[in-house]
């Protein structure tokens, strides 16, 4: 089954940030969208969201229309924002961050399911601390645990490497590559693809347009970095044969 | 003991509980502005129902207050889809504060009934205004248990809470609009100028002291309570107004808070 598929979708806000975007993405996929400031991945994602109504065309996630119908799906996603958009300040545990979503519904949460969420995630020994206390890296594992506590079809990650450390970043790449094993799909909206090159199975480059898709050595040629960025990018073969850009 | 005073011993425990739930899910929401808007607004509808009143219809306050302060959080709840809630909140308080003037300056013999909506005074209320305050402060804390995770989430990650189907607007309306039941019910009590220093000043002390948020609900109602208690005790002995000696206690509460934080 088609995950998402977008069919002709614009969108403007003051001016026109995506322009004809037709892409599918299948079910168990592992896709990352990348491409520089303002070129319309957070929109992107609002789409497939359902949040945005498309300007032009249609948006359809696990064959819904995704603005019309998101009640239908939006238990189906597994969402991580970007982790600046989060008030810090709020006194939260851990626990009370994994379970925050359900409760929100009226959902009872156990607090095996939350360890279970925070096992996968390396972080079940700090379910009572608190949240703001933790580094970039940690907060990003809980809010990753936190989206898969409800066992989604999907994942929609937002920038999900900003400000993480190594550690954390390895673990949450060892997490997304085991949910594509399982046959869930994963979409990752990122600026920097080095820390799941190696395991994404497409690379959507986007700037307002599709600049090129498919496999990532397929994309990354000098010509569609240009074409998406304004100029040029170095890029490295690495040892595994993958094509790196160095930004 | 004076039956005055018991019941401002009660009613000051009433708006100490409104300040807490109120005043913590204001800051947790990062809006503390709201409550002084909040203010404000009801003020222009407070001195609507003064000037119906000064021309022959017999209206109660109550109403058009929270009826202006509700107004007010819904034009500042759509004006946040497009930009900081707070500027929403700062222009429709500008908006209720020139309706007021407007409405004040057209109203005879008006001097006395708006001081106190101005300043407050918990010592002057009727039993009108206790059973208000009662009814409102068991609606406030009905209503917010059962939404409570909802504004908790909407608070931590409004983009979250939104994908995961919450609808934050509709939200962000319910909990700007109990947060003016809370503020219009101690409109009286503590008065419109005043109110911001006995919501909000609580509930960011307690933000600075509290290690969870069971702990800051509970410290900002502590603060809230002594400061409302001080105030009248000291109010009885040396005649000075209750609501502005509590106003001064909070306030200094969280300056000692945060200098201590600093050093």
């Amino acid at each position: 089954m088609k995950a998402v598929i977008f069919c002709d979708v614009s969108f403007s806000y003051d001016k026109k940030v995506l322009e004809d975007l037709n892409f599918e993405i299948e079910g168990g996929e592992f896709v990352a969208i990348l491409g520089p400031n303002g070129a319309g991945k957070t929109t992107l994602v609002k789409l497939i969201l359902g949040l945005l109504k498309p300007e032009k065309g249609w948006v359809e996630v696990f064959g819904y229309d995704s603005f019309k119908e998101r009640n239908k799906f939006v238990d189906l996603i597994g969402y991580l924002p970007q982790r600046e958009e989060i008030a810090n300040e709020l006194p939260l545990t851990v626990s009370q961050v994994v379970k925050l979503p359900l409760l929100s519904k009226g959902k009872k949460v156990s607090d095996e399911k939350v360890v279970e969420a925070l096992s996968m995630v390396g972080m079940e020994g700090d379910v009572r601390k608190r949240f703001n206390e933790l580094s970039g890296g940690q907060q990003q594992r809980v809010l990753l645990a936190r989206a898969l506590v409800r066992n989604p079809e999907m994942l929609l990650l937002d920038e999900p490497f900003n400000g993480v450390d190594i550690p954390s970043q390895e673990k949450i790449v060892e997490v997304l590559s085991n949910l594509t094993s399982k046959g869930k799909t994963v979409i990752a909206v990122v600026h920097n693809i080095n820390p799941i090159l190696h395991e994404v199975d497409r690379v959507i480059l986007l700037n307002r347009r599709i600049i090129a898709t498919g496999k990532p050595n397929d994309v990354f040629t000098e010509e569609n970095i240009i074409k998406a960025y304004g100029s040029s990018i170095p890029l490295v073969i690495c040892e595994d044969g993958y094509t790196h850009p160095l930004r | 003991m004076d039956e005055l005073l018991i019941k401002a011993i009660i009613v000051s425990a009433l708006v100490s509980i409104n300040a807490a739930v109120a005043g913590t899910l204001t800051v947790f929401r990062r809006a503390s502005f709201l409550v002084a808007g909040s203010a404000h607004s009801a003020l222009a509808g407070v001195a609507v129902a003064l000037f119906l009143n000064s021309i022959g219809f017999e209206v109660h306050y109550f109403a058009f207050a929270l009826l202006a302060a509700v107004f007010a959080a819904f034009l500042s709840a759509r004006a946040s889809k497009y930009g900081d809630i707070n500027t929403g909140i700062a222009i429709a308080f500008a908006l209720s504060m020139a309706v007021a003037v407007i409405f004040i300056s057209v109203t005879r013999n008006y001097a006395s009934s708006v001081w106190q909506f101005l300043f407050g005074d918990v010592l002057l209320l009727t039993d009108d205004d206790f059973a208000l305050i009662a009814i409102s402060t068991a609606f406030v804390l009905i209503a917010t248990s059962f939404l409570y995770h909802k504004f908790l989430f909407i608070s931590f990650d409004p983009d979250g809470a939104e994908a995961f189907g919450i609808n934050v607007h509709l939200y962000d309306f319910i909990l700007i609009s109990l947060i003016s039941i809370s503020v219009v019910s101690a409109l009286k009590a503590i008065g419109a100028i005043l109110v911001f220093s006995i919501f909000i000043a609580p509930s960011a002390s307690a933000m600075e002291l509290g290690k969870s948020t069971k702990a800051v609900f509970s410290i900002s109602f502590i603060i809230a309570l002594l400061s409302m208690y001080f105030g009248l005790v000291i109010s009885y002995q040396y005649s000075l107004p209750a609501g502005a000696l509590a106003a001064l206690i909070s306030s200094l509460t969280y300056f000692t808070v945060t200098a201590r934080k600093m050093s």
